[in-house]
């Protein structure tokens, strides 16, 4: 029988790591030990803490190395499915859905005190091939819902429902004057107050 | 104001809704916002400055790929840090089963603007470490006056140091770290604990 005093081992004769520390294993500690453990945790955060704000390059990812990682991030833009919208006079025409999105959040940010979070689109069930022979693989956005955040204390925080109506607004206006869309429904829901 | 400067004082969740809205924008603020935090992490379990900066820049291009399965955007803080640790985790067991020692130091030639910083170390350590040359956290915390933190964490394992970072500077509570690093919340327990009693005990020897 093994005792706790003997180092265990596996199968593979590799020590096992005792899950938890054996009542005897670790000292006791002491107020004060832990009064100096917090303290040096704490100048810690601290010390990492300025020099992030600095910029310091010893605690920060090389430039050239962010520089390529944010380059690699735009080029795998998630572009999605393309979305039937109605053709134009010389013929027919599809939009991804990011760019259907970015008309929306641009659209949500011009309205004063308020920001766009994420939008929500749902799509009519039959594709493009019904709006001038272009199958899209979305069939036209039939209803929209836009998740927003207001600013805290403005004037549009003091009239939720005309700001929800504003919003409403310049959604529909984006869409209609930029992708010819007019969705059945465009639904607004203020879910966070913000700062600034 | 341009749409990138408004940005940059955004919330975490704002900006986490917006980048899953495809914001590109907006997932360059959280770069810039979480880089730091992940090269520490990363640099507690490699030692390769290069090989942390590598293991960063896949998080984070990972996180972008994944961005959409986030449920809630509350949680990408520590959703990334799960990230890193797991890649770091499998560098180190790469290595492994390469036969290569990722942790020797002979393998790891100075980083350009890093390299005198690693020296400095190597030279001004006393010896405490004689695995420290070319240790990236090492050079991470040359400049942060922090050489008692990294004296003081010598001796640990890769392991304790990775459950340390996460706990200590992080501040993952332990389901959080144990779902990073794929294990029992009562190893992490175990790990942090000997981890605190080490860092006492060498306190205790300086005083």
């Amino acid at each position: 029988m093994q005792t706790p005093h003997e180092p265990e081992e596996n199968a593979q004769g590799a020590p096992i790591e005792h899950e938890l520390p054996v009542e005897h294993e670790l000292p006791v500690e002491t107020a004060e030990q832990s009064a100096a453990y917090d303290s040096l945790i704490r100048s810690a955060h601290q010390e990492w803490a300025a020099l992030e704000k600095s910029g310091d390059p010893s605690v920060s990812v090389s430039s050239g190395a962010l520089a390529a990682l944010k380059r690699s991030v735009r080029a795998e833009v998630r572009r999605g499915a393309q979305i039937s919208v109605p053709p134009t006079r010389r013929g027919p025409m599809s939009v991804s859905e990011l760019t259907l999105h970015t008309v929306l959040r641009r659209a949500v940010d011009t309205v004063p005190d308020a920001r766009s979070l994420r939008a929500r689109v749902e799509y009519a069930e039959e594709g493009a091939a019904s709006h001038g022979g272009w199958s899209g693989e979305r069939g036209m956005p039939r209803a929209v819902t836009l998740r927003i955040s207001v600013q805290l204390g403005s004037p549009g925080a003091r009239d939720l429902v005309r700001l929800a109506e504003d919003v409403r607004g310049a959604a529909a206006a984006a869409l209609h004057r930029d992708l010819g869309i007019d969705p059945d429904r465009i639904d607004v829901h203020i879910e966070d107050l913000h700062d600034q | 104001m341009s749409e990138a400067s408004q940005e940059r004082r955004m919330d975490e969740r704002t900006l986490v809704l917006r980048a899953q809205d495809g914001d590109v924008d907006a997932f360059e603020v959280l770069i810039d916002r979480h880089q730091s935090a992940l090269l520490r992490l990363a640099s507690a379990t490699l030692r390769n400055r290069a090989d942390a900066e590598d293991v960063v820049q896949e998080t984070l291009l990972t996180a972008w790929r994944r961005l959409h399965l986030l449920q809630d955007p509350d949680a990408f803080r520590s959703w990334l840090l799960q990230i890193c640790a797991r890649r770091s985790t499998d560098v180190v067991r790469r290595s492994a089963r390469r036969g290569t020692d990722p942790l020797a130091p002979e393998d790891f030639p100075e980083q350009p603007g890093v390299g005198g910083s690693v020296g400095a170390v190597g030279s001004g350590s006393g010896g405490a470490n004689a695995g420290g040359h070319g240790d990236p956290f090492d050079a991470v915390v040359v400049d942060a006056q922090m050489r008692t933190l990294r004296q003081l964490l010598d001796g640990l394992e890769a392991s304790q140091r990775e459950c340390w970072v996460l706990r200590e500077i992080d501040g993952l509570g332990y389901a959080e770290i144990a779902s990073a690093l794929d294990l029992p919340e009562s190893t992490v327990r175990g790990r942090l604990a000997r981890a605190r009693a080490h860092i006492i005990a060498r306190m205790e020897e300086w005083r």
